[in-house]
């Protein structure tokens, strides 16, 4: 579902990100992928949605390779992710129904489906109650469920969160796992990026490892 | 896209966060479609002066001093047989006196002094219509110069020329402030849009995450603009009517622009403000790669 041959990313800068990545994500997988923070996690993630291009290799997503893409493919392939990052990015003075709406409102879904789409993934988050309020009044653990509910909203093949918990208290984060963890139960491939090594060993699972931009996988 | 009312709604979202210059953008346009209809308005009515000049338009042929009166009947029905004329009328000296003591009234006294009277006989020329173009009245002027017995001929035309003339200057000018107009438009329409852009940064960044095409990013801020250009153009219109009742009270002839050129020019003043909308977006979506 998700390939990378070879990839490598240097920015403009000159600071190498990614070197000669390769690896495959399958359906319905949970992959962890650790490294200390600065080592390249967020630029993987980016490279699958496409926010950055590889210098070198490819990335293919579903049917999408990174070398063959037009940009007006791109919001269609964003559809088909979801990505949770560690600042939420909700829309603050929008109400919680409204920032997952937003997800549904894109694609041009119907009135009835975005509607039963945005309160279905309000309540997979257990947010259904707080739908009314805005994402400002909500606290940081909610916050970051609403984002996750924004990112199911229009079911995903993949859910991609970039250090999801960075901003969290140990006792919301395990919430945030266990979350993540039951999207993926319920068929849905996820991708966490986190340095959380704690975390990383309770939820065992598929583990990459990328440091200085290299990237090597437990076994 | 679709979404109308998703789109409409953070149009005026838009405008509220970027409040004065949204406003400002709008009094800019305002003024400068004020001006293009100051202009329009002047030319409306230098063109209907032109017209109402151009239907008076009379030839006098003034006559040698003492013809007899059997010579003024020859010449008149040798003028009457010139194509194009319509009517001629006899002004004899003292007719021509009377008129002139009428015409000024309190000061006639100082004809008194005269001895002689100084007016010369005339003939009054009435032209059919067509006939009043600059070239056919000069042609005509030439025909009644050459009938024997007439000294002089005075066709009024010059000034019409001149004033057709000024017509011609004044489009020039219009269309010189029409392009300023287009100009200072899209700038202050695109000002407006870079603030409400701006202000809308992290919408736009969540927008582009969960996969909005660009035409769903950029139709609120589309709808910003159509909005800002029909309010400029809807308070310069009214601004214009206004000069226009101030105008009609010195000069009662004074036109407004028909309802043609009035919808006209809300419709572009619309139109320029979409597409100022566009001009900025383009460049601005631009930035930092949609992908």
């Amino acid at each position: 579902m998700i390939s990378f041959y070879d990839v490598g990313k240097a920015y403009r800068t000159g600071t190498v990100a990614v070197e000669r990545a390769s690896f495959r994500i399958g359906r319905n997988e949970f992959v962890f992928l650790v490294g200390p923070s600065g080592a390249g996690k967020s630029t993987v993630l980016k490279l699958i949605y496409m926010e950055e291009f590889p210098t070198a290799g490819r990335v293919v997503v579903g049917k999408i390779a990174s070398d063959r893409v037009k940009p007006r493919q791109i919001p269609h392939l964003r559809r088909k992710l979801g990505v949770v990052y560690q600042d939420f990015r909700l829309l603050k003075d929008w109400t919680a129904y409204e920032n997952v709406a937003i997800a549904l409102r894109v694609t041009g879904a119907s009135r009835k489906r975005l509607k039963k789409r945005t309160l279905a993934s309000l309540a997979r988050v257990g947010l259904v109650h707080k739908s009314g309020e805005r994402a400002w009044q909500l606290s940081g653990g909610e916050q970051q469920r609403l984002a996750i509910a924004r990112a199911i909203a229009n079911e995903p093949i993949l859910v991609l969160a970039d250090e999801p918990t960075g901003n969290l208290d140990p006792e919301t984060s395990l919430g945030i796992f266990h979350l993540l963890r039951d999207i993926h139960l319920a068929g849905t491939a996820v991708l966490v990026a986190t340095h959380d090594a704690e975390m990383v060993k309770r939820f065992a699972g598929r583990v990459i490892r990328i440091d200085g931009g290299k990237l090597s996988e437990d076994i | 896209m679709g979404d109308i009312g998703f789109s409409l709604r953070e149009a005026f979202v838009g405008m509220r966060r970027s409040g004065l210059t949204a406003l400002a953008a709008v009094v800019v346009m305002s003024l400068s479609f004020l001006m293009l209809g100051l202009f329009m308005l002047l030319t409306v009515n230098l063109r209907h002066a032109v017209h109402l000049a151009q239907a008076r338009v009379e030839i006098a042929a003034y006559v040698e001093e003492n013809v007899a009166p059997d010579r003024v009947m020859a010449m008149a029905d040798s003028l009457r047989q010139i194509p194009g004329i319509r009517s001629v009328e006899w002004i004899s000296k003292e007719d021509a006196l009377e008129r002139f003591t009428e015409e000024l009234g309190d000061d006639a006294a100082l004809l008194e002094s005269l001895e002689a009277n100084p007016l010369p006989a005339s003939f009054e020329i009435a032209i059919y219509d067509d006939y009043k173009t600059e070239g056919r009245v000069s042609s005509l002027a030439e025909q009644i110069r050459s009938v024997d017995g007439v000294e002089d001929v005075d066709s009024g035309l010059t000034w019409v020329a001149q004033l057709n003339r000024g017509i011609a200057v004044v489009a020039v000018l219009d269309l010189g402030f029409g392009l300023i107009v287009v100009f200072a438009t899209v700038v202050s329409v695109g000002s407006a849009i870079k603030l409400a852009l701006l202000s809308r940064r992290e919408t736009i960044q969540v927008l582009k995450l969960v996969g909005a095409t660009k035409g769903f990013i950029r139709t609120p801020f589309l709808i910003e603009g159509v909005i800002q250009g029909a309010a400029a153009a809807g308070i310069a219109a009214l601004l214009l009517w206004g000069s226009y009742r101030f105008a009609v009270s010195f000069l009662p002839d004074f036109r407004f622009l028909s309802h043609f050129s009035l919808v006209l020019f809300v419709v572009l003043g619309t139109a320029l403000g979409g597409i100022g909308a566009m001009v900025s977006l383009r460049g601005l979506l631009k930035e930092k790669a949609w992908g």
